[in-house]
């Protein structure tokens, strides 16, 4: 604790400037930024004029003195600047005077450089004189250095030197470009924002805001862990903590020097502990809130009393109600109320609700007006520090000993009954952050909420914000507080299944599920939701009888006629999966994604035309849909158009360019172009969003046979076969296509003979050649249509029947490519007939004589 | 390049103003200069730039006059350029000096007033004597800033008199000193200080032999370079460099002063430069009610500007009248529409008499077809906002 002192609460200046550094907050960026157009001035011929506008205690003074560390440690600036910080107690009444003032802190910081002994000739001439000497002495003696001039309490300087002496000021600098000035003032004032001002727009004026709950933690954390108080720092992070911070942040505002002086006994539980120094914090500042008050004007005064008293921020028509006045003047001095940073408004609807900017303000009021009772603002305080019951406890312990907190404790339990002023707040500012959708910090105050009250509905809804923000982990521990409290609540069942799915926990997510069907056992959307995860668990006709319960409940929920047609289309029974499709759009016909499913199911059942149709559908609805395009792109690819297909491609990488399958697909259509380096680059990014992704791979090694890189294309496909394979069906158009590439690549025919051997090995050593037997197979219809002549396929066919006591697995597919071969090249049937029946059957159909199943 | 608004900017970051200064140039071989701006148009980096990068033969010397509240403050601050002038060239020819010794008047900081009697109109003329005298090797321009200010502290400390009188001499040396020349500048119109003057029985027409020159705003062109070079400065991430600076540039008139503002605001928020963005930007500064760019001043200099409580009613409903129009406005309709009305404006010539007044405030711009039109598109959004109109 002993570190914590040095942190001089009301003169930051004092302060040791590292650790200004360790306990600032919030500005970073504002600090980046000065110091970057600090640097431009010191280096360049640009000057710049920053004004920094905040109440007192906002951190103005800590912003300053970071920005004269900082300067002071940087070997650049230190040696092109010449830095005068003008004393923020001494005023000024003519030019001259603050001449005198900026020269004599500058001699004071670089004696040899400002000779103390100009001043003095100047105190010998008469002022006109005095004044263009030490114009004259200052120009010359800061020579090629800039002048970084800080001034706290700007508005009061110029007070001082009135009119003559601004404009003096001001043409001296216009006349000659020599300083940079980082100067504060606690609110605009005329002599800088009037256009008729001499120095109007001559500054760039920053606003500082107040602490937000979250910076106020952030501020507070720091202070511990700068104070080396590790309990504080954990007490700090815990709900209980952040909900006191929250409730200051309501009574205090977001005023920085609010919490260096609380930061102390945030985490006291002692009354006395904290009463104490609560009031001594407000009898600091009561006086200066008191002066703050006497400068205004009656009307505007009569404005901020009325706001003092209120809990509720007030309307423009309320005020002047409630003051006589018309809404008109009330307006107007609202308006220059806000400019002097006495309130702030919120909108809502079309009128503006007004408050004050510093809650403390009302100290000011209501230490007149209450003499001798409790001050309001620590009844509040204690009612938002202790819960209603722990105030009631409290209060009966005073009873019995003499405790000087038992008049505040009586004022706070007889002024909250029951009501708990800290969940109030907590309410509030949850609804704030819910109408803006800021998620964040829903989470962080439904936390708080859960944690002050704690019923099963708070961690219900704690547990959907924390889905919403992806934390499905910490959602599931929200769910399991709220089953503990309640188990029967079905619909938190259902979404913990739901957080579990999101984390692909499906096995705990069914269970989870199934616990909610238990309770509630006719509720569609539990059985659609169950049917949804069996799907994506790949069960799919244990999806199927979900999605028909689902369906039996109800009907018209087109979501689970859509899901019924996925099932269906994933075990092949694409005629049904359409008809399911249909019906969830005669639901709704604006279903995008059924439109999309429906153009897949044509497609799987070779209606490419219908299925472009279906996805054009898909797209009008919903043009963002990424996967659409992919999807139309395929059915172009399928339908031999390729350019529209890469354009559809394109397309849907334009919209997302994750999309791991668009990029695959544009890889292999590029491929069929024989475009091989970029249908690498495509394979490659979509081997990059999905590592593990079979079809990208094996494209690659096709690419790669491609361009006859015969190692990289074999260790490719090592590495394509480690990933896991549906079926041998769907891996035989990439073996055609890899035995065209070795083919079209090898003219010696010992070559070719050494590379198909390595192909096949391959597939051997990964235990899949029984899919390399289908994929021969089915080669035979490329020769069908292939531009290789008689000769060339006779020596292919003649090789494969080198290899055949090789390959064990692969005598069958090498007398059907044998007899399917010899096919092709005489157009005579009488060759199948050296096979039996049913491989005549098979080999009838790879050379695509009868029509596939 | 930073942004730097209301800054003073490095001469060599002025940008797109090489066409104007050299037609300032130019004019200056023949006579002297008016130069007439909006605030903060960027009057001032345009003379600090010809003060950087003179041309060959000219003495650019700037003085900013706007704490000057006497003609006695004034010849002096004359004499002690010309006396530096002077030295520069190692000519001391000096009738100045003499004449201060003969009257026995000391220079520095000292009234020009001795015995009852005033000298600085005989001083001023030796001063300027001195320096043509001294003609041959370069001549020393007079940029004086803020000129319009000073009148008026003269008006409020001696009255019309000697603003009158200060007036008459100047132009009176131009005419017997050929080669003397200035360029007059300031953020008040310097129309409005000369009418004051008529009204108070001046007859005279001290600027009738210099030549006005408007700064206007930046070109379009120019102004997307400034926001380029800001927003590049700055290392704000901008996708589309083309539009959004064509956005910045076209939203602010091609004002530099907002130009720089919304690039440091759009690096305050720390924000990707896109078209959006700046619109947001430009609400937040025309509409935020503590009224950061001070816009309505615009609405309440009418008072000053028109004295007249029948001439400002008729003012703002003239600029009502025209911004309530999405284009520009015809004189016929907007006579018909100001008819129906009131009945306050009366004829013709009053409309038009108005209308030249609010040209020259730089409210309205007219176009070749008689028709009205706001000057600014900014001034116009936010007297719309202001007014609560829409076109």
């Amino acid at each position: 604790m002993a570190e914590t002192r040095q942190i001089w609460r009301f003169t930051p200046s004092r302060t040791e400037p590292a650790v200004l550094e360790t306990i600032f907050v919030q500005r970073q960026n504002l600090l980046t930024d000065t110091l970057d157009q600090i640097r431009d001035s010191a280096t360049t011929g640009d000057k710049h004029h920053l004004l920094f506008v905040g109440p007192r205690g906002i951190g103005k003074t800590h912003l300053l003195s970071l920005i004269r560390h900082r300067v002071n440690a940087d070997a650049t600036l230190r040696d092109r600047l010449r830095v005068a910080w003008l004393n923020e107690d001494e005023t000024s009444t003519s030019f001259l005077e603050l001449l005198v003032r900026i020269y004599r802190a500058l001699s004071a910081g670089y004696p040899t450089q400002f000779s103390e002994q100009h001043l003095q000739e100047t105190f010998n001439r008469q002022a006109a004189d005095g004044q263009r000497f030490l114009e004259q002495q200052l120009l010359h003696c800061l020579g090629d250095n800039t002048l970084l001039l800080l001034v706290e309490n700007l508005d009061e300087l110029f007070k001082g030197l009135g009119d003559a002496g601004q404009k003096a000021w001001r043409a001296f600098l216009q006349e000659h470009p020599i300083a940079c000035q980082i100067a504060t003032s606690q609110s605009l004032f005329a002599a800088i924002s009037r256009r008729a001002t001499p120095f109007f727009g001559f500054f760039s004026v920053h606003h500082l805001q107040p602490l937000t709950v979250t910076e106020a933690q952030a501020l507070l954390l720091k202070i511990a862990q700068q104070a080396g108080n590790e309990t504080l720092v954990a007490y700090l992070r815990t709900p209980e903590g952040r909900s006191r911070v929250r409730a200051l942040h309501h009574l205090a505002g977001g005023n920085h020097r609010v919490y260096v002086v609380l930061a102390e006994f945030i985490d006291r539980d002692s009354l006395d502990e904290l009463v104490g120094p609560f009031e001594e914090m407000v009898d600091g500042l009561t006086p200066y809130y008191q002066e703050r008050l006497r400068w205004l004007a009656p009307q505007q005064r009569r404005i901020i009393e009325l706001l003092c008293t209120q809990k509720e921020p007030l309307a423009v028509k309320e005020i002047s109600r409630q003051l006589f006045s018309k809404e008109q003047t009330i307006a107007s001095q609202l308006k220059k109320l806000k400019q002097l940073g006495y309130v702030n408004s919120s909108p809502r609807g079309r009128e503006s609700l007004y408050e004050l900017t510093e809650p403390l303000m009302r100290l000011s009021f209501e230490v007149k007006e209450n003499q001798r009772e409790p001050l309001r603002l620590i009844v509040d305080f204690l009612r938002v520090w202790y819960r209603p019951e722990q105030l009631q406890t409290k209060l009966a312990q005073a009873i019995t000993s003499s405790s000087p907190t038992r008049p505040h404790l009586q004022a706070a339990v007889s002024r909250g009954g029951q009501s708990d002023l800290r969940l109030e707040m907590l309410e509030r500012d949850i609804s704030t952050a819910q109408e803006t959708q800021s998620w964040e910090e829903i989470v962080t105050a439904m936390e708080e909420r859960a944690h002050v009250r704690g019923t099963a509905n708070d961690w219900f809804e704690l547990g959907n914000a924390q889905d919403e923000i992806l934390r499905f982990a910490d959602a599931v521990a929200s769910y399991d507080k709220a089953l503990a409290i309640d188990s029967s609540l079905a619909y938190v069942w259902n979404n913990r299944g739901n957080s579990l799915a999101d984390m692909n926990r499906q096995a705990e997510a069914l269970e989870s599920y199934d616990k909610a069907i238990a309770h509630i056992q006719d509720d569609a959307f539990l059985w659609n939701n169950r049917g949804n995860l069996l799907f994506n668990m790949r069960r799919y006709s244990d999806a199927l009888v979900s999605c028909d319960r689902a369906i039996g409940l109800d009907p018209n929920l087109e979501a689970s006629w859509n899901n019924r047609g996925n099932a269906l289309y994933q075990i092949g029974r694409y005629t049904e999966s359409l008809e399911s499709y249909d019906r969830a759009l005669a639901i709704t016909p604006e279903f995008a994604l059924a439109w999309n499913n429906r153009g897949s199911a044509l497609e799987s059942l070779g209606r490419y035309e219908d299925a472009l149709e279906s996805y054009e559908i898909s797209l009008t609805i919903n043009p963002a849909d990424s996967d659409a395009w992919n999807n139309r792109g395929t059915a172009y690819f399928k339908l031999n158009r390729i350019p529209e297909a890469l354009k559809d491609y394109q397309q849907a990488l334009e919209i997302d360019p994750q999309n791991c399958g668009a990029w695959n697909n544009q890889g292999d259509a590029l491929l069929n172009t024989g475009y091989f380096v970029e249908a690498l680059a495509s394979l490659d990014r979509a081997i990059a969003l999905d590592p593990l992704g079979a079809y990208p791979h094996m494209n690659r090694v096709e690419a790669l046979l491609g361009l006859r890189k015969w190692d990289a294309a074999f260790s490719a496909l090592k590495t394509a076969l480690a990933s896991t394979w549906p079926n041998a069906e769907s891996h035989a158009g990439d073996i055609v296509g890899m035995l065209k590439g070795v083919l079209a690549g090898s003219e010696e025919a010992a070559a070719r003979k050494e590379r198909v051997v390595r192909l096949v090995n391959h597939y051997r050593d990964a235990g899949l050649i029984s899919y390399f037997a289908e994929g021969l197979v089915r080669s035979l219809k490329f020769w069908k249509s292939s531009m290789f002549n008689h000769k060339v396929l006779d020596e292919w066919r003649l090789l494969w029947l080198e290899l055949k006591d090789q390959y064990p697995g692969l005598e069958l597919a090498i007398r059907l490519f044998d007899a399917g071969s010899r096919y092709l090249m005489t157009n005579d049937e009488r060759v199948l007939l050296d096979l039996i029946a049913t491989e005549r059957e098979i080999a009838r159909q790879a050379l695509g004589l009868v029509a596939e199943r | 390049m930073k942004a730097n608004p209301g800054g003073s900017i490095d001469p060599q970051n002025v940008v797109g103003r090489d066409r104007l200064i050299e037609q300032i140039w130019n004019t200056l071989e023949g006579q002297s200069v008016i130069l007439t701006a909006e605030r903060r148009i960027g009057k001032t980096s345009v003379i600090k730039k010809m003060q950087a990068e003179p041309r060959a033969g000219s003495h650019p010397v700037f003085q900013d006059l706007e704490s000057v509240h006497s003609p006695e403050e004034f010849a002096l601050l004359v004499y002690e350029k010309v006396q530096n002038f002077l030295g520069l060239w190692k000519r001391v020819a000096n009738s100045a000096q003499r004449f201060l010794q003969e009257h026995r008047i000391e220079a520095a900081g000292v009234a020009l007033e001795a015995h009852g009697t005033r000298h600085w109109k005989g001083f001023l003329e030796r001063s300027i004597e001195d320096l043509t005298n001294a003609r041959g090797q370069q001549q020393l321009v007079f940029f004086w800033d803020e000129f319009p200010y000073m009148l008026d502290n003269i008006w409020q400390r001696e009255g019309a008199k000697s603003v009158g009188e200060l007036l008459d001499t100047l132009r009176a040396l131009r005419q017997s000193h050929p080669s003397f020349r200035m360029v007059l500048t300031g953020s008040i119109g310097l129309h409005h200080i000369l009418a004051r003057l008529k009204a108070d029985g001046y007859r005279n027409a001290p600027f009738n032999d210099m030549l006005k020159i408007e700064v206007p705003p930046l070109d379009l062109v120019d102004a997307q370079q400034l926001a380029q070079r800001l927003i590049e400065g700055e290392q704000l991430v901008c996708p589309d460099m083309g539009r959004a600076t064509a956005a910045i540039a076209f939203l602010v008139d091609g004002f530099p002063y907002y130009i720089h503002h919304i690039v440091r605001e759009l690096k305050n928020r720390r924000s990707v430069v896109d078209p959006d963005k700046v619109l947001a930007i430009i609400e937040h500064f025309t509409q935020d009610a503590s009224d950061p760019w001070n816009l309505t001043h615009y609405r309440d200099r009418i008072g000053d500007y028109y004295p007249n409580p029948e001439d400002a009613t008729a003012v703002r409903l003239i600029l009502d009248t025209v911004a309530s129009h999405a284009g520009p406005l015809e004189l016929s309709q907007l006579m018909a529409e100001l008819q129906s009305q009131t009945s306050v404006l009366g004829s013709r010539d009053r409309v038009l008499q108005l209308l030249r007044m609010l040209e020259l405030d730089h409210y309205i711009t007219h176009h070749g077809d008689r028709s009205y039109d706001f000057r600014f598109s900014l001034i116009e959004r936010w007297w719309r906002h202001d007014r609560d109109l829409s076109p």
